[in-house]
């Protein structure tokens, strides 16, 4: 009859034997990857010369030769790994000539055999590699992953790949439209995912500010960003309106990037928007591009029932050369709040110091002159008044 | 004149009509019996058929030579792994292996061949395969030297390999303290170097490099994976001539180089 003591000694025997099966395992996996470690030296060493003979002619008209003699797949995965150390470090005819080599030698068409694996790291790999060695022929297969492919790390393994082998705008247009699909928070990455295409985006990412699809429209706005494209204000003043208060925000950080995007009327509807997040954007754009005619509203802006609107007002004011300082001094002076009048009385503070250490050039200096100078007669005045009011 | 050389130079005079391209291999080799030549002959021809090869092996000397027509020097290299693997299979390698290219083959001259068989001679090591630039052996000891400071082996391997073709001496540092010290010891007329490097990082090391060489004031070419127009800004501030990003071209940073060391 079992009785509990002789269940737990079986119960020990057994967790014994998985303990050791374990450790046996582990260093099966040990010996192999030392094993693969070592056949990976022995190849390099093997084909030493025949890299030296790769980096020394990579620039000749002719192809690349194939490794001399007959190569195992082995062989072959360790020499692609080499080619992709070079592919990644170089541009122009040399990673070109590299490729072309990859495709000689086979490991292209092994790659693409590999994407017809059960495994999915084994599919994964593959579109790696194929990614790395630009291949056109895997754009479908790729694609096709993608597709069906649920939202984990490898669909931007996968994303990147088509990237880098696309052979139009429309194999980039398709696999951002899957990307975009997931809904996800993803549109700075997928924008630089498009930036390892060698095509030009700019064109795809103008025609998704078109879509209806808001995620479209914010990573046409983002990749806009660092891409200027000509003639794009009407489409960006119809977004300005967008229902989505991200692509609004988007829209007026990409107009704001331009001054001629700027206009009189643009500025007085993006200070008087109702989202305080387009005032503020507007208020800061002001002082970054020094557009000095719009200190009157800047003037106004530093009574903004939001702070950041008011903040970004004030330093923009300061950004302004003389002339928003004098706004500034004007403020501390004339403005009954006392919230505003502290705000203006920092931003002066600070930039009276910043001006003391930053004397190197001339104009530098006589600006600097100009604002202590303001300075000083505003609070000679205001001490005054303190004095005749304590009088 | 040797016996290899005059081989060599017969080969050559007997086509000076044609003025063909044409490669040389010379191998330091095991002794070797006529039958011993005639086996290697058949071996190697069947293993590279498409090339016109003429083979000669100096008894005194216990050099063998290649004649390749037609080859470029790519071309010849790739003959010369093809070499050294039959060899070292058949235990026969020696020494290590020279090889040169002339774009017409009547410009290998008894002088130039003469040098050739010394060098092979002297090339220290076996199975190493070195080129013979018959340009440099004309100009003598003048070489342009560069200091290549970086981190990464595979772009350090490959601009070694990339710029001695080009008739550069090449020296490798691995960190910004070895750069300084190569550059006390050779003081070079350019310097390549990364920013993110080991120890002392890119900016310490020019300016320490700065400091130490005002006078002289050797180029500096910045290569590095910093794309932040705040290192640019701070690089050229310390003095540096240029500035490229990886991944490069190869042949870009060949041209740049040029520019700066003419």
């Amino acid at each position: 009859m079992e009785t509990p003591l002789s269940f737990a000694v079986y119960f020990l025997y057994f967790i014994c034997g998985v303990t050791v099966l374990g450790l046996i395992l582990l260093l099966a996996l040990k010996l192999r990857h030392i094993a693969a470690d070592k056949q990976e030296k022995t190849c390099l060493e093997k084909y030493k010369d025949y890299f030296i003979y790769l980096q020394a002619y990579g620039e000749e008209e002719e192809r690349l030769k194939l490794p001399p003699g007959n190569l195992t797949r082995r062989e072959k995965q360790i020499i692609q790994k080499k080619l992709f150390e070079l592919l990644e470090r170089f541009t122009g005819i040399h990673r070109q000539k590299l490729i072309v080599l990859c495709v000689d030698m086979g490991l292209e068409e092994l790659d693409l055999n590999r994407m017809n694996s059960w495994w999915k790291w084994t599919k994964i790999d593959a579109a790696f590699n194929l990614g790395m060695m630009r291949s056109g022929k895997a754009v479908e297969g790729l694609l096709h992953l993608l597709k069906k492919s649920d939202f984990d790390s490898t669909i931007f393994i996968i994303a990147r790949a088509i990237a880098k082998c696309a052979r139009s705008e429309k194999d980039l247009r398709q696999m951002v439209e899957l990307l975009a699909a997931h809904r996800k928070n993803c549109h700075q990455l997928i924008v630089d995912i498009l930036g390892d295409s060698h095509l030009d985006t700019g064109p795809l990412l103008v025609s998704f500010l078109k879509e209806e699809d808001a995620d479209l429209i914010k990573i046409g706005l983002i990749g806009l960003s660092s891409h200027a494209q000509p003639n794009m204000d009407p489409i960006l003043h119809e977004l300005v309106d967008s229902a989505d208060k991200e692509v609004r925000i988007k829209v007026v950080k990409l107009l704001c990037r331009d001054v001629r995007y700027l206009t009189d009327k643009n500025v007085n509807l993006f200070m008087t928007h109702p989202d305080w997040e387009l005032r503020s954007i507007m208020a800061k754009a002001i002082g970054a591009l020094g557009l000095s005619q719009y200190i009157p509203l800047l003037k106004r802006a530093v009574k903004d029932p939001h702070w950041w609107v008011a903040h970004n007002s004030t330093n923009s004011l300061a950004q302004l050369q003389v002339e928003g300082f004098m706004a500034l001094c004007a403020i501390m002076e004339e403005e009954k709040d006392s919230r505003v009048r502290e705000m203006a009385h920092q931003v002066v503070q600070k930039e009276l110091e910043r001006g003391k250490h930053n004397l190197v050039d001339l104009d530098q200096q006589i600006s600097y002159n100009q604002k202590l100078y303001f300075y000083q007669k505003w609070n000679r005045k205001s001490m005054k008044t303190v004095h005749a009011l304590e009088k | 004149m040797s016996n290899l050389v005059a081989t060599l130079y017969q080969l050559i005079e007997a086509s000076e009509s044609s003025h063909f391209r044409c490669g040389i291999i010379l191998v330091s080799c095991k002794d070797l019996s006529v039958e011993g030549l005639e086996t290697v002959k058949r071996d190697l021809a069947h293993n590279s058929s498409k090339e016109e090869a003429h083979y000669a092996f100096d008894q005194n000397t216990q050099v063998l030579s290649i004649f390749l027509k037609h080859q470029k020097l790519s071309d010849t290299h790739f003959h010369a792994l093809l070499v050294k693997d039959y060899l070292q299979n058949a235990n026969l390698l020696a020494g290590s292996l020279l090889i040169a290219s002339f774009e017409e083959c009547t410009r290998a001259t008894g002088q130039l061949l003469r040098s050739m068989h010394h060098a092979v001679m002297e090339l220290a090591g076996v199975g190493e395969i070195k080129l013979f630039d018959p340009q440099a052996e004309d100009a003598g000891d003048s070489a342009a030297s560069i200091l290549l400071v970086n981190h990464d082996e595979a772009v350090n391997e490959f601009l070694s390999i990339y710029l001695e073709r080009k008739g550069y001496q090449v020296i490798v540092a691995n960190d910004g303290v070895d750069g300084v010290q190569k550059y006390q010891e050779m003081t070079p007329d350019l310097v390549i170097t990364d920013l993110n490097l080991p120890i002392m990082n890119g900016y310490q090391m020019i300016e320490r490099i700065k400091h130490s060489d005002a006078e002289r004031g050797s180029k500096i070419v910045i290569l590095t994976d910093k794309r932040l127009e705040e290192d640019v800004k701070k690089s050229f501030a310390l003095g540096a001539s240029d500035y490229i990003t990886k991944p490069f071209s190869p042949v870009e940073l060949a041209a740049r180089v040029k520019r700066l060391i003419s």
